[in-house]
Parts: structure tokens; C-alpha cells; sequence
């Protein structure tokens, strides 16, 4: 699944990854490849629980 | 009188009237070659609808398309006679077609096409109508459309004086074309329906590059790349690629050797025309 940051770069992330990943170690694992792309960190965090809940279709803990 | 010789003539009766809207094969822009054992649609709508997989499918039906044709010398085609012996001479059969066409100068195509020879193949003309060219083998239900059987030779002429350099990819029907002419079958197949070649692509310092050429093919399908288009030295995808836009360059997670995987791969995600080599080292 893909996460597009602002300046259209984006990262891709296989299917395997988020399906065998509890979403605290995919978090871990994904976090510091993305964060740079972001101003804030938890905007970066945000977007990986997005994606990992729409494959695990587990709604979004606010 | 015992015996009898059968006459030989249950197709011999030629409808030699004018055809209204008559097509006649014009100028040559693509060839589609394939492999002689394979086979494909004679419907026209199947065939157009089934065509760009072919392209990059794996296996026999894969079809090469070979475009950027710029001019066609004939030669071959004669008939060829027998003395009779009383002075008069009678047809016997035709001399071989041999087909040469110009082709824009390429080095990275020359090195592809050279691949092709000492193969046989068959090979459909598109003409500069849109029109495709073949053949129809098998009868009733097993009818088939397929290219004309011939083998390739291809020369690589290096620029004079006076001459600018060209490539030529030389066709050698074989001696069934005739027959393959009188069952000859053809389609509006489309200009925009004529698809293009398979580029060889390598993963070279974080981007996607032509095997020859060194073209960056990484920007061009920008948004595009997904982890499952690039396999490992193990054999195995990446657990994610980035793209990052400012410098046009793709990060691997695990870090390690990767190439682009097979165009059938490649093309059911959305990109066509290149495809991934195995990695040499």
C-alpha cells in the first residue's frame, strides 16, 4: 500500500509487511523511513496506523 | 482402362470481381513477430482486445513488436519457369520474398535484434493504415490467425562520408508464403492499437535504467513503482520502496542487490513496455 507525502514522493510498503506486522512493530519499522517527508512526526505515525488499520480493517483508535 | 489419376482442382475457382472498397497492403510501419507454434484469435475485436497482453506475457504467445520502420526493398517474388523443351516455357514456382526494411538507428535494438536470428518465427506486417497482416491455418473450429513463417537476418551499417548510418532487419519468407498469401486475412487494427517493444531495464544506483541505454525510466513511471516490481538477489521482493521526487531515486528496505521483475509481472501493475533482466551478478 502506498503513503504519498506532499511533495509527491511516497513510499510503498508490501502487503506482507503490514499483514504480518502487529501495528506497533510495523510502526517501529516504518516510522523512521518516513519521517523526514514529514514536518511533524506524528503526522507520519498517523498516516502508518491509517494504513495499517484499512488492511486489518480495524477502525482508527483516536 | 483401370485407374484413374484424381484432378486436383476443388479450389480452383477464382471470383475474380472487383471489390467494392477494395484494401490493398500499403507501406509496412510494425511487425509483430511470434513464436510458430503459438496461435491467436482470427475475431478482430479479440485480437485487439488480447494484444498488449501478449506483449508481456510469459511463454510462447508473447508477440515482439518492432516499429520505427522507415522504408521496405522487396526483392524475390519471380516466377519462376521451366523450358519445355519445344520452345515454350511454363510457370513452375515463385523465387523466395526476402523483405528489407530500414529501420531508424538503433545500437541498443541492433543488439536485440541479432537475438532473433537463427530462429524461426512468424511475423504479421501492420501497414500504414492501421491494418494488420497474417495468415489463417487450421479449418472449422481450430482456425487460427497467425503471422507469416520466415527467419531474420539483420545488418548494422555504419555511417560513411557521404552515408548516414541504418539499421536493416531482412525477412526471409519461407517457400509456404504463397500458400500463407491465398489464405491471406487482415484487420483495421488501429494505429493507436500497435504496441511498442519490450525495453531491458536493470536497477542501477536507486534507479531504473535501460539495460543498454542507460536511460532513466525511473521519473517516467514515477508514482508507479510498488514494492512487488523489484525482486532481491534472494528472490524475494522488498518489504517497501521509496520514491523521493526531489532527487528521482528509489530506497530499498532491506538495503541489497534488486532488479525490476518480468515484464508479466510489470504489466498487470500498470507498466508496460520495459521489463526487468535477471541479475548478471
Amino acid at each position: 500500500m502506498k503513503i504519498f507525502f506532499s511533495n509527491k514522493s511516497y513510499i510503498d510498503i508490501s502487503d506482507e509487511v503490514i499483514k504480518s506486522s502487529t501495528k506497533k512493530a510495523f510502526i517501529k519499522k516504518m516510522l523512521p523511513k518516513i519521517a523526514r517527508y514529514y514536518r511533524d512526526e506524528k503526522e507520519a505515525e498517523e498516516d502508518l496506523i491509517k494504513v495499517w488499520s484499512a488492511f486489518h480493517k480495524e477502525p482508527i483508535e483516536n | 482402362m483401370a485407374g484413374r489419376v484424381l484432378g486436383s482442382c476443388v479450389d480452383a475457382t477464382p471470383y475474380t470481381g472487383s471489390n467494392q472498397c477494395a484494401k490493398g497492403e500499403s507501406l509496412t510501419t510494425a511487425l509483430l513477430f511470434h513464436n510458430p507454434l503459438s496461435s491467436y484469435p482470427l475475431d478482430a475485436a479479440t485480437f485487439i482486445t488480447d494484444l498488449p497482453a501478449k506483449v508481456y506475457t510469459t511463454g510462447i504467445d508473447r508477440i515482439y513488436p518492432v516499429k520505427n520502420i522507415l522504408a521496405l526493398d522487396l526483392t524475390g517474388g519471380d516466377t519462376n519457369t521451366s523450358d519445355a523443351g519445344s520452345g515454350y516455357t511454363s510457370p513452375t514456382n515463385k523465387a523466395q520474398v526476402i523483405a528489407t526494411y530500414t529501420l531508424e538507428n538503433d545500437d541498443c535494438l541492433y543488439k536485440e535484434l541479432v537475438k532473433m536470428q537463427g530462429i524461426s518465427w512468424r511475423v504479421f506486417r501492420v501497414d500504414q493504415d492501421g491494418y494488420i497482416y497474417g495468415t489463417v491455418t487450421g479449418t472449422g473450429a481450430n482456425q487460427a490467425f497467425r503471422g507469416f513463417q520466415c527467419k531474420v537476418a539483420v545488418r548494422r551499417v555504419q555511417a560513411t562520408g557521404t552515408d548516414q548510418a541504418f539499421l536493416y532487419l531482412e525477412i526471409y519468407y519461407s517457400a509456404q508464403y504463397e500458400a500463407e498469401l491465398k489464405n491471406l486475412h487482415g484487420f483495421n487494427l488501429g494505429e493507436e492499437n500497435i504496441p511498442d517493444g519490450l525495453v531491458a531495464v536493470v536497477v542501477d544506483g536507486g534507479q531504473v535504467v535501460g539495460e543498454c541505454s542507460g536511460v532513466d525510466y525511473t521519473t517516467i513511471y514515477g508514482p508507479e513503482w510498488t514494492a512487488a516490481m523489484f525482486i532481491s538477489s534472494t528472490g524475494t521482493p522488498p518489504d517497501s520502496v521509496t520514491y523521493d521526487d526531489a532527487t528521482g531515486l528509489l530506497t530499498f528496505d532491506p538495503t541489497g542487490t534488486y532488479r525490476v521483475a518480468d515484464a508479466a509481472v510489470l504489466g498487470p501493475l500498470g507498466i508496460t513496455g520495459i521489463t526487468g533482466v535477471p541479475l548478471t551478478t
